[in-house]
């Protein structure tokens, strides 16, 4: 037992800090031979100097039988690339438990092992399960020194998926013998190889818009034209700017070949000073008197509209798995709470040059939204990402004031330029 | 009436009292008959029996009492003060009733069964409570009386109406949550008010003045002043949701529907008789609507059995009743859209 201490400890005084003699040491003799030669296992001990020792099947709990047996064949193979085991042969195994099943009614898992231990002459038993609880694997692997009986280290590793087995294996086997854990590589696979990513992810973005088909018609029908709003227009565009970059909080999973999130986003445009060619024609009422009117400009002043869209939805994409970088394309769709706001009360009485109460309207709408985008996968579980993405959101609210109350609609077109960053779950 | 409707409120009580006891006797013998999954079913049913029972009760008599304070001369704040005490005491009674008619269902899905695993979905209670921003959109109007042409005599419309909330909307909700979706049933109620005003509305048609015959209407506009239409809804429905990747807190995005007990009251007969009475309640309208909604919230466990939440709904509340009087009778219509955000306490029952 003195020698396996010894013996590990050894070993993992390769990578601590404690053993810093040992490390100066070999700093000295041999800087290249360790840079080039980062993983311990390719040291090589004497097959006399090793420890004899067993690994009996892993226990399957809630998964599939050949799901524990490979693993079980996993955790031989791992324990033998360490160089400090000499591995009893599984037929030899399996004939003494045969032989001496019959005899271990009642008695524990590690009393079974110091007994099989015994009668194969080994030092060490490993014993394991292999289990799942809310569809988490759990791999745990206990050492047990035959000569005391007792269990002198365990280790345990959660939340891989099948395929991610000969990795979790590995890791217990590092954590066991206080080896470090290739982390890195291993989250990276597991990101990339897991069934199901799940991922949070932030975005900021400017963008270009403006507002096209801007529908007018007043909300009044009963007018000289009975049954017709009584006078109503369309601008076919009213160019705007963004008041703020967008930005968002998308939250979703992701497959092989896509995925989908939920999104929630904030978008804010104002309208540029300009002069707006309108095609507005009907009548409006001053002094209880109806007047024709034609109106085909009307100018604005800078911010006289601005809009807040602040979008509830959610994106479906399809996507390229690539370990450098994975493009992908989708069809998105929000709802929208929309609140448009301005000094004025309306475009129609900023025409006829009419007092209102200021613009302050709340109302739903709605968005759809192409995505072109490509993600790049960063070390321990994050990404990085950018997306085109252009969209359009639909307006629909009351403006005006007086018997110039109008239903406005208009479209706000936007092409943004995302960059996101995001964390990925499992 | 009002005495015999308190009387039966206590009688109701007193036998949900013997109710409990009794069913504290017998929670051995029914912690062996039940099961937990008929345990769960029995606590929804009895929760819904209950709340439809109490919630519209209360809701009506609330309404009943704030317009008795209205008719008494009291203020309309006062009036909403009785309305919300009356409501949410109803709930409260219901809550009451609730727990005592399931206290064996609940001491039963409290403990963890043979038959309960990981997977299982969680059923859990919630108390709310949120401020919102509403307006009347799309109000419709329409004389009872049709003209000549088989049509209404007169129509109007206006297109928003502005209104304030009376009172934080109150509920109370009970659902199960699974492992990647979850449903609820609410109880809420809502109270807003239309604000002091110049509503420009659309008509066409006439209306039959004694004395003057035939009036056309055309556009116009009125002044209406504050609470001139006083609205309070008690939504019954139900929630659906999926759960979103956690990410520290637990958000959700979902849907909701339901039914909604209206009552819209007013000092003033109707929009087409703007001639206040003093001291009465000239529109006393309830009529049965309905709403839509949809969610997004998160929730975060505070403990093993307590959750908090928040949740943001934009919701459609639609209403229909008659108001006016006489020849000026007409049939109103609008939709109340209503961006409201709750927050709450939820207890995990299991």
């Amino acid at each position: 037992m003195e020698n396996l201490h010894r013996t590990i400890s050894s070993r993992s005084g390769l990578h601590e800090a404690g053993k810093a003699a040992w490390r100066y040491a070999r700093f000295i003799v041999g800087f290249a031979l360790c840079i080039c030669l980062p993983n311990i296992y390719a040291q090589e001990i004497p097959v006399t100097e090793r420890i004899a020792a067993a690994v009996l099947d892993v226990m399957p709990q809630g998964v599939a039988a050949g799901e524990a047996a490979l693993v079980t064949e996993l955790l031989k193979d791992e324990l033998l690339q360490t160089n400090i085991y000499a591995i009893v042969e599984k037929q030899q195994l399996d004939a003494v438990i045969a032989e001496q099943s019959f005899q271990h009614f009642g008695l524990t898992e590690a009393e079974r092992a110091v007994e099989l231990g015994k009668i194969l002459n080994v030092n060490i038993i490993f014993i394991g399960t292999l289990g799942k609880i809310q569809n988490v694997r759990i791999l745990a692997v206990r050492m047990v020194d035959v000569e005391t009986g007792e269990i002198v280290k365990s280790a345990i590793e959660r939340d891989f998926s099948a395929r991610d087995a000969y990795l979790a294996v590995r890791r217990v086997v590092q954590k066991l013998h206080g080896f470090a854990l290739d982390e890195a590589s291993i989250v990276i696979q597991t990101a990339e190889r897991s069934d199901v990513g799940r991922y949070v992810m932030l975005y900021s973005g400017w963008s270009l818009g403006s507002l096209i088909n801007y529908d007018v018609e007043s909300v009044f029908k009963s007018g000289p034209v009975a049954g017709e709003p009584i006078w109503s227009g369309l601008a076919a565009e009213v160019k705007a700017k963004p008041r703020f970059p967008g930005v968002g909080l998308r939250l979703g999973a992701w497959k092989k070949w896509f995925g989908g999130d939920v999104e929630i986003s904030a978008l804010s445009y104002s309208s540029t000073a300009q002069s707006i060619h309108y095609d507005i024609a009907g009548y409006v009422r001053l002094n209880n008197e109806w007047y024709e009117v034609f109106l085909d400009t009307l100018v604005i002043p800078d911010n006289f509209q601005q809009m807040l869209a602040l979008g509830f939805g959610g994106n479906f994409y399809i996507h390229i798995p690539s370990k450098i970088v994975q493009p992908y394309m989708g069809i998105g769709a929000s709802l929208l709470m929309n609140r448009v706001t301005s000094d004025s009360a309306g475009p129609a009485n900023v025409a006829l040059k009419l007092q209102g109460v200021p613009l302050n309207s709340t109302s739903l709408g709605g968005a759809v939204q192409f995505l072109i985008g490509i993600k790049y996968p960063l070390p321990n579980q994050r990404f990085v990402y950018v997306e085109f993405r252009p969209a359009r959101h639909l307006f629909s609210f009351v403006s005006g004031d007086g018997f110039q109350k109008e239903r406005d609609r208009f479209t706000l077109q936007s092409f943004q330029l995302i960059l996101g960053y995001g964390l990925i779950f499992k | 009436m009002l005495h015999i409707k308190m009387i039966l409120v206590v009688a109701l009580m007193a036998n949900f009292g013997f109710a409990q006891a009794d069913s504290t006797r017998n929670l051995a013998q029914a912690k062996a008959a039940l099961s937990r999954r008929t345990a769960a079913r029995n606590l929804f049913i009895n929760t819904v029996i209950l709340d439809v029972y109490f919630a519209p009760y209360s809701f009506i008599f609330g309404v009943a009492l704030g317009g008795q304070s209205i008719v008494g001369g009291k203020s309309l704040n006062r009036a909403n003060a009785v309305w919300a005490t009356t409501s949410i005491a109803g709930m409260a009674l219901s809550l009451l009733a609730s727990n005592a008619l399931t206290l064996e269902m609940r001491e039963m899905l409290k403990g963890v069964g043979p038959e309960m695993g990981a997977n299982d979905t969680r059923i859990y209670r919630i108390f709310s409570g949120g401020l919102s921003t509403a307006s009347i959109l799309d109000f419709q109007a329409e004389s009872v009386f049709l003209g000549e042409n088989g049509k209404p005599q007169w129509e109007a419309g206006a297109a928003e109406v502005k209104t304030t909330i009376s009172f934080p909307a109150v509920g109370r909700r009970i659902g199960v949550s699974g492992h990647r979706w979850g449903g609820e049933l609410e109880t809420s109620i809502i109270a807003h008010h239309t604000n002091k005003q110049t509503v420009y509305y659309d008509a066409t048609g006439f209306i039959r003045v004694p004395g003057l015959g035939e009036v056309p209407l055309a556009l116009n506009d009125i002044e209406i002043p504050d609470r001139f239409l006083m609205i309070h809804s008690l939504f019954m429905g139900a929630n659906v949701f999926v759960w979103l990747p956690k990410v520290k807190v637990e958000p959700y995005v979902g849907l909701g529907t339901g039914v909604l007990i209206n009552s819209v009251q007013s000092q003033y007969p109707g929009p087409a008789n703007l001639i206040q009475e003093d001291g009465s309640l000239a529109l006393d309208a309830t009529t049965v609507g309905f709403a839509l909604r949809g969610l997004l919230g998160f929730r975060v466990d505070i403990s093993d059995r307590k959750f908090v939440f928040a949740e943001f709904r934009p919701a459609r509340y639609y209403y229909t009743y008659e108001s006016g009087t006489r020849n000026l009778a007409e049939n109103d219509r609008f939709t109340l859209q209503i961006f409201e955000v709750q927050m709450g306490l939820g207890f995990y029952i299991n």
